[in-house]
């Protein structure tokens, strides 16, 4: 015992009683890594809260690099997550492929009237097969914002029709008013124009998904087209990204009229950014082209949750993918509009209650306009938003129409879905 | 015979100080040998060896990866992109780096080294931050340039890119990223130049500009050759500028500008190591050719 002095051999007793101590708090405690963003902190600190058998261990990664560290540590075999959040519906076909096979089928394990209870169509990215690979944490569907003081002294009805909205905007922008109804250089309001016309831009076939449907030549693809050729030109349509400088000075000095966007539009952009007074925002059904018995809206964002397939405490993960998406308290403070109806509610009461916008009841608009949820926003291995960004944006910002890329867009998404693996159909 | 020993003798002794040194000079070199296996032989070995594999099952499939690389329909436009990228850059680096240069040498010593340094500053920065920093050079209503795009007629950062081109822009950053240290370097051959050559043409009567193209350009040729292996092998490689042009917005994004895009995106969006290893070794045989094809074309290591 003389050998060895008295410090080391009280570190190793201490450090002994640690392991000891660890081991004893794991066997307890099941815990989970979840690759998160910042903004979803308060959600797993809320979990955290209200189940103390499960410990937390959050882990920010940037949106644009979830994909990238999946592959990264899925090929090096460590460091996986337990629970992923997607920021980008895309994302989960990307991860649930033959090469890369992460998502956990989570179809036998959340209970059919839970998947129920969320917006029809809002979990169609999250079904592949008979599978479901993800849940949907909101919806993102179209809606038609406006400016209501503005409409009401121009002396316009809101549109209830694609066009009535182009009249509306053409005579509001007339004589170099500089009021505008849209900002169309950007990649989801150009695809959110063709597929409200129920365009077919890579929509995946019915009874096929791994079959997409790609037809720029279609009389609902030209109408689109030919739409927006005709607002930019008469200057209804502003010819910027609905984020640019530029669109955001205007529209804070009073000279947006409407514009067709997400349901997070309202929170996020037209009051922090647009900074529109109280009062003046107005929201109401998307339009729909006159030869439509109801809207079609595509939608902009609205992040899945996905788990991984071999995770150690599938329970768990489970647990916490529905706790995330259909807890009612935390979708109290959700930042945006929540997929899980009944969980939608609540966050329905407080934006109402913030008497921010023009409307005392806007969120019955919005839970309205979920029933007019594109069935074609499905996951995709192919990145839509990259495509027609490729294809057309760069042209129409210096002057080229939107009718006479239609054929670069067919071919854009031709080429890039067919490298994706999928086959490709005109109809 | 008595003789013969005293000579073997000597040679012994030679040879064993020359063992020694040559000893010495592998143990200072080890540490470098053994980052270098570890970073750059190995994975490269790694990937070649990959590239003929199907990295599902890992199962050999010989040059079915290749054949899909070459079958992108986006590498024929990448390549072009490319190629039309490091000409532009290699010609803005030779004539502006070599240029600068002998005017900086012209000028009084602590002159010259405090230019020297303003120009080295933007290569101290990492080309990411290069990158950033140029979207707010290129966007008319915040740039400081924007005189400049008042007087051609550019008013948002769409026209810049269309007017200038992706190529021309890309290579307008690694210009200024990559220029500085080379004219440092060029400062340093040019220095140790010897006087008295220089000071034999001043009496012969050459004025500077003679000095600078028949005396002084011929004596570092070698320096400009280095730089352009080694620039042609960073541009063909080019993938940070491409990669985050896009944070100037979702317009902007290029992913699939470059060759090592491709391998990227093969890598990280399919998952697919297997052709994207494939590309990334298709893209080695081009620097190869070129520098193998300059060392022996200029007898670059030949001493004189």
């Amino acid at each position: 015992m003389k050998l060895i002095p008295r410090k080391v051999r009280q570190s190793t007793a201490l450090v002994c009683a640690g392991l000891i101590a660890a081991s004893a708090a794991s066997a307890e405690n099941i815990k989970l890594t979840v690759w998160s963003d910042p903004v979803r902190l308060p959600i797993y600190e809320a979990f955290d809260n209200a189940r103390d058998d499960i410990d937390l261990d959050i882990v920010t990664v940037a949106h644009k690099d979830t994909v990238t560290k999946l592959q990264l540590a899925l090929q090096a075999g460590t460091s996986i997550p337990d629970v992923v959040w997607m920021a980008d519906v895309n994302y989960a076909a990307q991860i649930s492929t033959r090469r890369v096979n992460y998502l956990m089928d989570l179809s036998d394990k959340v209970s059919a009237e839970t998947v129920a209870e969320f917006y029809p169509t809002s979990n169609a990215p999250c079904e592949k097969g008979d599978k479901l690979i993800c849940l949907r944490n909101d919806v993102a569907h179209y809606v038609l914002w406006y400016n209501k003081p503005l409409m009401d002294k121009l002396g316009f009805d809101v549109p209830k029709t694609w066009e009535e909205y182009e009249k509306v905007g053409t005579a509001a922008a007339a004589n170099d008013s500089g009021i505008v109804s849209g900002a169309i250089l950007a990649n989801v309001p150009l695809l959110s124009t063709f597929l409200a016309n129920n365009c077919n831009l890579a929509v995946p076939k019915a009874d096929d998904p791994e079959t997409l449907l790609i037809n720029m030549m279609e009389p609902q693809c030209v109408e689109a087209a030919q739409m927006v050729d005709r607002m930019i030109a008469s200057g209804a349509l502003a010819l910027q990204a609905p984020f640019e400088a530029g669109f955001v000075d205007n529209a804070k000095a009073g000279k947006l009229l409407m514009i067709p966007g997400p349901t997070w539009f309202g929170e996020h952009i037209i009051k922090r950014r647009y900074e529109f007074a109280p009062g003046t925002t107005g929201v109401a059904h998307p339009p729909k082209w006159s030869h439509q018995e109801e809207p079609v809206a595509w939608s902009w964002g609205g992040g899945v949750w996905g788990g991984w397939k071999d995770t150690a405490h599938p329970d768990a993960v489970v647990d916490l993918l529905t706790f995330v998406t259909t807890d009612t308290d935390v979708a109290k403070a959700a930042v945006t509009m929540p997929a899980h109806q009944p969980a939608s509610i609540p966050w329905g009461k407080v934006v109402n209650a913030s008497g921010y916008y023009a409307d005392a009841d806007m969120f019955s608009i919005l839970l309205e306009s979920a029933s007019f949820g594109h069935p074609g926003y499905t996951s995709l291995r192919i990145d839509s938003r990259g495509l027609i960004t490729k294809a057309v944006v760069n042209d129409i910002a210096n002057g080229a129409s939107l009718e006479s890329l239609l054929p670069k867009i067919q071919e854009e998404f031709s080429n890039a879905s067919k490298l994706a693996g999928y086959k490709v159909a005109l109809e | 015979m008595t003789k013969a020993t005293v000579q073997t003798k000597k040679t012994q002794g030679w040879k064993r100080s020359r063992r020694r040194e040559n000893f010495a000079s592998f143990v200072l070199l080890l540490p470098y040998l053994i980052l270098m296996m570890m970073f750059a032989v190995f994975p490269v070995l790694y990937a070649f060896g990959l590239s003929f594999f199907d990295t599902i099952d890992y199962v050999f499939w010989g040059l079915t990866n290749y054949r899909a690389a070459l079958d992108d329909y986006r590498l024929l436009p990448a390549i072009k992109n490319v190629l039309s990228f490091v000409t532009i850059w290699i010609t803005l680096m030779v004539i502006g780096v070599t240029v600068l240069s002998l005017f900086l040498d012209t000028l009084k010593e602590r002159t010259a080294t405090i230019i020297r340094t303003v120009y080295y500053i933007p290569g101290a920065i990492a080309s990411s931050a290069v990158v950033v920093l140029w979207l707010f050079l290129l966007e008319p209503q915040v740039s400081p340039f924007n005189f400049i795009f008042d007087l051609v007629g550019w008013e948002n950062r769409q026209h810049t890119f269309q007017g200038l081109g992706d190529a021309w822009i890309f290579s307008l950053m690694s210009f200024v990223a990559h220029s500085g240290g080379w004219i440092v370097v060029f400062g340093g051959a040019l220095a140790s130049l010897p006087g008295e050559v220089l000071e034999a043409a001043r009496i012969d009567g050459a004025n500077r500009f003679q000095i600078a193209m028949r005396i002084k350009l011929p004596l570092i040729y070698r320096t400009v050759v280095l730089m352009t292996i080694l620039s042609v092998s960073t541009g063909l490689q080019i993938f940070v500028e491409p990669h985050l042009i896009g944070l100037a917005g979702d317009e902007f994004v290029r992913e699939d500008w470059s060759v090592t895009q491709l391998s990227f995106f093969y890598a990280f969006n399919f998952g697919d190591f297997g052709i994207a290893a494939a590309m990334s070794v298709l893209s080695l045989i081009l620097p190869f050719l070129f520098a193998f094809t300059l060392i022996f074309a200029t007898k670059f290591y030949k001493i004189d």
